[in-house]
């Protein structure tokens, strides 16, 4: 693990699969070289501002996962997408911190594509802003959210998928699950489709309530008590997120970590 | 030897009597099909055994291997050997399948089942299925086919090994080289194990190859008749007007369908 402290510039290599710690930075840009192929863990440890620019170059192909520890955060990242490149790109925030979270994707070129995931547990005030904007012919973009809202929650989620004039043959899709396990919680989403072009995809998914009765029922059927069945269920929630990576050490680092959290 | 003992079981939902009155006894080793016409309770009373939150008890009792069932929690059901193979299997969303299946046996062994011989039992009971290996990396049910689904509680069965096993339609929405499958793998591990089969089918052709030691007919939230194999033979050929007869049940009325010409679309 890395250590970067003060204002950062990284230019990626292929195959670099790299973990970094983020002290007191509040300026990074990556950047990626043409068909590359790297993965990032970027830990928050004590930041309060971080503002993150990442340049794609193209068709290279970058997993990156925003890892928030911190007690209040802002994080506000902004990713462009040049032709034929990709870019995977989690929030995970399982930190019982206050945090305003906010993700822009530029799909410049053609065959640009993003993958947003995000997954949340939150107590406090968490606020996501997640959006994918189509500039070019045939690019794609899925957004998957996850948020568990427990007591004392206030979760906010606006996740919008543009596709601008000219963008024929784009596919925007998103899907958010939201969990609630407490009355005294607040939660709001808001999916946005914003279409400005004939001929193309696009959809959107929003689930929000409590733990359904016959999953339990399914679940507890099978030998489970509620407590392992409600445990299974949430992990449903937080897994995804381990689908950031290829690289099989911090895909099951994070595996281990969500079902520590669970207590699985 | 286990035995399920249903006394005077009454059981509703929503404040709507559905049984009303049901009597059975399930010894060891005994295969009971349980027919009638559709909404008259089958799927109602296994749900009532197994401990559907949906469904309230009024009245009776269920003993099984002389515990009472009704005390326990769905769970406890579970663990001392109750099984039930739904008709409408919960697609559960992120819920990976062998994830689920190894939480289920290690829900009930003392020393968790180590990795590498959970993966040989569940690959073993999937192939047994006829099913495609990448099942078990699949999401509970979630995209199955009607057929995957219902071979997919079967190769639960099989790993969990139930003294006593309900199938609910268990052979709606299999073809009949799966019908073949499924039936073989019930009756394999009936005949490998102390297995009791409580099985709700309207199919002769499956319960053709399960061979039930009893047959019952359930009208009217009671089971009315009860007999051997000759008695689905008989519903086979002549359907259930004469048990409607036999114990002046009213059939209910056919709800005619509305014509199109009456939805307002005229001019």
């Amino acid at each position: 693990m890395e250590q970067l402290v003060g204002n950062t510039n990284l230019t990626l290599v292929d195959s670099q699969v790299e973990i970094y710690e983020l002290h007191d930075t509040q300026e990074l840009n990556i950047t990626t070289t043409e068909q590359t192929k790297s993965e990032l863990v970027i830990r928050l440890v004590e930041n309060t501002n971080v503002n993150c620019r990442i340049a794609l170059a193209p068709y290279s192909e970058l997993h990156i996962l925003f890892d928030n520890e911190t007690k209040q955060a802002n994080i506000n990242v902004v990713a462009d997408v040049k032709r034929g490149a990709s870019i995977r790109l989690g929030m995970y925030e399982l930190s019982e911190s206050t945090v305003k979270e906010q993700v822009l994707v530029n799909l410049l070129d053609q065959e640009a594509k993003a993958k947003v995931i995000s997954t949340s547990i939150s107590s406090t005030s968490k606020d996501f802003d997640i959006e994918c904007i189509h500039h070019a012919p045939n690019t794609s973009s899925d957004m998957n959210n996850f948020e568990i809202s427990d007591a004392g929650a206030n979760y906010t989620l606006r996740a919008c998928g543009t596709i601008k004039k000219g963008a024929v043959g784009s596919k925007s899709h998103q899907m958010s699950r939201i969990l609630t396990t407490s009355e005294n919680q607040i939660s709001k989403a808001t999916p946005v489709l914003l279409i400005d072009e004939n001929d193309v995809m696009a959809s959107h998914a929003n689930s929000m309530g409590k733990m359904d009765d016959q999953h339990l029922y399914y679940l507890t059927s099978r030998g489970m008590d509620e407590k392992q069945a409600k445990e299974l269920l949430t992990l449903s929630y937080l897994l995804p997120i381990s689908e950031v990576f290829d690289n099989e050490d911090i895909r099951s680092d994070y595996i281990n970590k969500v079902r520590s959290r669970v207590g699985l | 030897m286990a035995k399920l003992i249903i006394k005077d079981l009454h059981v509703g939902i929503n404040e709507k009597e559905i049984l009303k009155g049901v009597n059975l006894e399930v010894d060891s080793h005994e295969i009971h099909a349980i027919m009638g016409p559709n909404g008259q309770g089958k799927s109602t009373l296994l749900s009532a055994i197994m401990g559907d939150p949906k469904f309230t008890i009024t009245k009776g009792s269920i003993s099984f291997d002389g515990k009472d069932v009704l005390a326990m929690s769905v769970d406890e059901r579970s663990r001392m050997g109750i099984f039930l193979g739904m008709q409408y299997p919960a697609e559960i969303p992120g819920v990976n399948n062998s994830d689920f299946m190894r939480a289920a046996m290690n829900a009930r062994l003392e020393k968790p089942i180590s990795l590498f011989k959970f993966i040989k039992e569940m690959e073993g009971a999937i192939e047994d299925l006829g099913l495609s290996s990448e099942m078990a990396h699949r999401n509970l049910n979630e995209g199955f086919s009607g057929g995957e689904k219902k071979r997919n509680e079967i190769v639960q069965m099989k790993l969990l090994k139930p003294n006593l096993a309900m199938l609910d339609e268990i052979d709606s929405g299999l073809d009949v080289d799966a019908l073949q499958i499924v039936a073989n793998a019930v009756y394999d591990l009936f005949n490998s194990q102390e297995l009791s089969l409580l099985i709700v089918s309207h199919y002769e052709r499956f319960l053709d190859l399960i061979k039930p030691t009893h047959v019952h007919v359930l009208l009217d939230g009671k089971i009315q008749e009860t007999g051997g194999y000759e008695l689905i033979k008989k519903i086979d050929s002549e359907g259930y007007d004469w048990v409607y007869d036999k114990y002046g049940v009213e059939k209910p009325a056919i709800q005619t369908r509305m014509s199109l010409d009456a939805c307002g679309a005229k001019k």
